[in-house]
């Protein structure tokens, strides 16, 4: 159910309406659970009973866990839960690629809706339980209701459970607050996707489907707009589920925070997907060995854990391309980083540093979009001589301008302006005013979240 | 955390419309309102009233005499004319009254002291059944023509038997047969359209098509998927060259004047990253070429033109700066190819058109 539909926003103002009327927190839980189940079954119905049997599955192994004095047995539970979930992954993600060479191979499955986002989701909730950092549910009603978190279940935040699980117990009544903070984000979120997104889509769409035709220029420019495209379309979907989940009284963590205002690799992954590069630290990089292991061990190590996180976008060698390169990226940055020292950056070597991580992001997306490696390289070669066709939509002039003004506001430390936080007195007017424009504007015909599919 | 104030979102509803309102005034494509044309009995755009096209292109158009866009300060000129009919194509919201196609042959005309006006009748939807049917209606109002130039932008206008709602259709059975409809507008069009365009409520009438237009779906998914729409049937050839005889001498027979079909053909096209000459359905536009020659229809494909335009100067025929290279309506090098193509038509062809 996509968010800016008029059945989700039904959905999300009867959610409030019964968080409101009903008192008691399992009372609260099970609405939550059930307007989470809808969510999922108007996309799927035929999936609800994998998205309900793996809950109970992680509910089973936790209690299970918390029960087994054995440590042998502990972790034989931990194991087979986290089997059975990146099991389930793994089939629905990757069966159809390891079998596309296979000759008669007739195998097509759909990809269950957010399974990856769960997955993780899931996956925080079996190593807290197992650590000891989080106590196993004893009611399924818990662990159904943070598997089924309808704001974040097709696209994240990917919420740990030592966070979400705690906010879920202290469910309180809607607060004015949390509705019209929820809403200053959600009509932000509502006119990134619609408005900016979409319409780069389709920009980016052109060029992209006619590359050899399209000259140099052109392709710099699908080049760039594709990645304010991304960024866009997946901060505005965070900005809405984030939003969601602060009307509902549950705060999100944050997914973005400016990443092409970052002035290296490092410091881009720690503004992009947030909640899926901590994740990718805590969950595997740190028990790969992190940077404890000495200088190889740490290149191997973040090049392993950047290959997975492109094999986890998508059963391709375009993804694997993707995240091999920002592997290397943030290899070489390291040792450039020991080489040169930690040393604050001059205005000049700033910008500079600005420049190139903000290409080097930008080239890295080109496998990402591609729709084979040789796709991606006839990219590459277009970016540098390209056909005789010149078309470059003057509204990828106009996102680029307001994403740049936009980091430079961030640059400045003025994001609360631009974020319209706090009690201003034009913020209602320019809320409201995205949310006309979003209706106004909004690209025709369905264009799902990209990170829907991931 | 500090809120807005209950005054500051009334504020607030009342600034974000008028942002709305001034954004839709200005970027959004307006409202034509219509009228009854009793001269011709249909309903036309409404005369005087300007026309601002921002979707595709960027171009401002006016409604003359008989709804008809690009006159000469809205009246239709009294010498021998040669007339435009056609869909979206003549209409031309994309391009600027000037440089429609038959204001650049009058131009070209006049240079070349030929007194000739062009006149162009484009209605969005329109095809040759449609204009077919208006030529006797329109025979009074157009008088003296020297030629009928129908543009033609797809092929399957030809094809019988391919349902067209709100317009005339060609039927293939049981015996060969042409079905009059036409165009009905709403009543909210022709009672609020006026209006609408004169206070430039392009946005909220925007938001209004929307709501109405929009369905809920509460059932559990996966959604149906609806089969796509079958293809009409293609007649045999040998059906197909007896069903264009039937259409075409229909049409010739409706008036005496010369008349010229101009096909365009969607060439130069980009089409997976390569640019592409050849045209789709060309077996179509041959067998419609032959069919228009035995019954004595002359017929121009802008093919060969679009092309050495482009291979001459790189350009296309159609698409604006903002859509794509190669699609979409003709742009203003389109509407001049047109129309130095009929103006050579014209030349070549002396006896015929001329002498008259």
């Amino acid at each position: 159910m996509p968010f800016w539909r008029v059945e989700f926003l039904l959905l999300l103002g009867a959610s409030l309406l019964a968080l409101r009327l009903l008192k008691g927190t399992t009372a609260r839980k099970a609405v939550l659970a059930l307007a989470g189940l809808y969510f999922y079954a108007w996309w799927d119905a035929r999936f609800l009973p994998l998205l309900v049997g793996a809950a109970l599955a992680d509910w089973a192994c936790g209690l299970g866990m918390a029960r087994a004095a054995n440590p042998a047995v502990r972790k034989a539970l931990f194991v087979a839960g986290l089997g059975c979930r990146l099991g389930l992954l793994g089939f629905f993600k990757y069966a159809g690629f390891f079998l596309a060479a296979a000759p008669g191979s007739t195998l097509w499955l759909i990809l269950p809706l957010g399974l990856s986002f769960q997955t993780f989701s899931a996956v925080t909730y079996l190593a807290a339980v197992h650590s000891g950092r989080l106590a196993a549910r004893t009611s399924p009603l818990d662990v159904l209701c943070f598997a089924t978190f309808f704001p974040v279940l097709s696209a994240g935040p990917i919420v740990r459970a030592e966070e979400l699980l705690p906010r879920l117990d202290g469910l309180a009544a809607p607060s004015a607050e949390g509705l019209y903070d929820g809403f200053r984000r959600f009509s932000m979120g509502l006119f990134k996707k619609l408005v900016l997104a979409d319409r780069l889509g389709l920009y980016v769409s052109e060029v992209y489907g006619n590359i050899g035709a399209y000259d140099a220029a052109s392709t710099w420019a699908a080049v760039a707009a594709y990645a304010l495209q991304i960024y866009l379309d997946f901060s505005g979907y965070s900005d809405m589920a984030v939003g969601a989940g602060r009307m509902l009284g549950v705060r999100l963590p944050e997914n973005f925070d400016f990443p092409y205002a970052a002035r290296n690799p490092s410091e881009f992954w720690r503004r992009w997907h947030m909640s899926l590069s901590s994740w990718i630290r805590e969950y595997l990089y740190i028990p790969l060995g992190g940077s404890r292991r000495g200088a190889a061990r740490t290149q191997a190590n973040l090049m392993l854990a950047m290959l997975l996180c492109g094999a986890w976008h998508g059963s391709g060698w375009t993804f694997v391309l993707w995240g091999g390169l920002h592997g290397l990226g943030l290899g070489l940055h390291r040792i450039w980083r020991e080489m040169r020292g930690r040393r604050a950056h001059s205005r000049l070597s700033g910008a500079l540093a600005w420049a190139g991580c903000a290409l080097f992001a930008t080239l890295c997306w080109i496998p990402f979009r591609a729709e084979s490696l040789d796709h991606a390289w006839r990219i590459c070669a277009a970016l540098f001589g390209g056909g005789p066709v010149h078309w470059v939509h003057p509204f990828v002039w106009g996102a680029l301008a307001l994403t740049l003004i936009a980091h430079a506001l961030r640059g400045l430390g003025r994001e609360d302006l631009l974020l319209l936080r706090g009690g201003r007195w034009y913020a209602p007017a320019a809320l409201l005013s995205l949310v006309w424009l979003s209706v106004l504007f909004a690209a025709e015909g369905f264009t799902p979240f990209l990170y829907a599919r991931f | 955390m500090n809120l807005p104030r209950p005054l500051h979102w009334v504020l607030g509803m009342a600034l974000s419309l008028a942002v709305a309102w001034a954004a839709g005034a200005v970027l959004l494509d307006t409202v034509q309102p219509v009228a009854l044309d009793p001269a011709v009995g249909r309903y036309m755009p409404k005369p005087g009233t300007a026309m601002r096209q921002r979707s595709e292109g960027f171009a401002r158009t006016t409604a003359g005499e008989h709804g008809l866009r690009s006159l000469p300060e809205g009246r239709l000129p009294a010498g021998p004319k040669v007339v435009f009919w056609g869909d979206s194509y003549v209409e031309a919201l994309q391009v600027d009254d000037a440089e429609h196609m038959d204001r650049v042959f009058t131009r070209l005309a006049r240079r070349s002291s030929l007194a000739l006006d062009g006149v162009g009748l484009g209605v969005s939807g329109d095809g040759i059944i449609d204009d077919l049917f208006r030529l006797r209606p329109y025979a009074p109002v157009f008088a003296p023509v020297a030629l009928h130039v129908f543009v033609v932008a797809e092929i399957d206008e030809f094809l019988p038997d391919i349902p067209r709602p709100g317009h005339c259709e060609f039927r293939s059975a049981p015996e060969p047969n042409l079905v009059f409809e036409t165009a009905v507008y709403g009543e909210y069009h022709l009672r609020y359209g006026h209006l609408v365009r004169a206070l430039e409520l392009a946005g909220p009438n925007r938001v209004l098509r929307k709501a109405l237009s929009s369905s809920l779906r509460f059932r559990l998914g996966p959604a149906e998927a609806f089969p796509s729409a079958q293809s009409a049937s293609k007649p045999v050839p040998a059906r197909l060259a007896r069903l264009l005889d039937f259409l075409l001498s229909n049409l010739r027979s409706q008036t005496p004047d010369p008349m010229l079909i101009v096909f365009l053909p969607v060439v130069p096209r980009l089409c997976g990253g390569e640019i592409r000459n050849d045209s789709p359905g060309e077996p179509a536009v041959a067998a419609v070429k032959s069919a228009c020659l035995r019954n004595g229809v002359a017929f121009l494909d802008m093919g060969p033109d679009f092309l050495a335009f482009h291979k001459a100067t790189g350009r296309f025929p159609r698409g604006f700066f903002n859509s794509p290279p190669g699609q979409g309506h003709l742009n203003e090098d389109g509407h001049r190819l047109v129309a130095q193509a009929v103006l050579r038509h014209i030349k070549e062809h002396p006896d015929a058109l001329l002498a008259r």
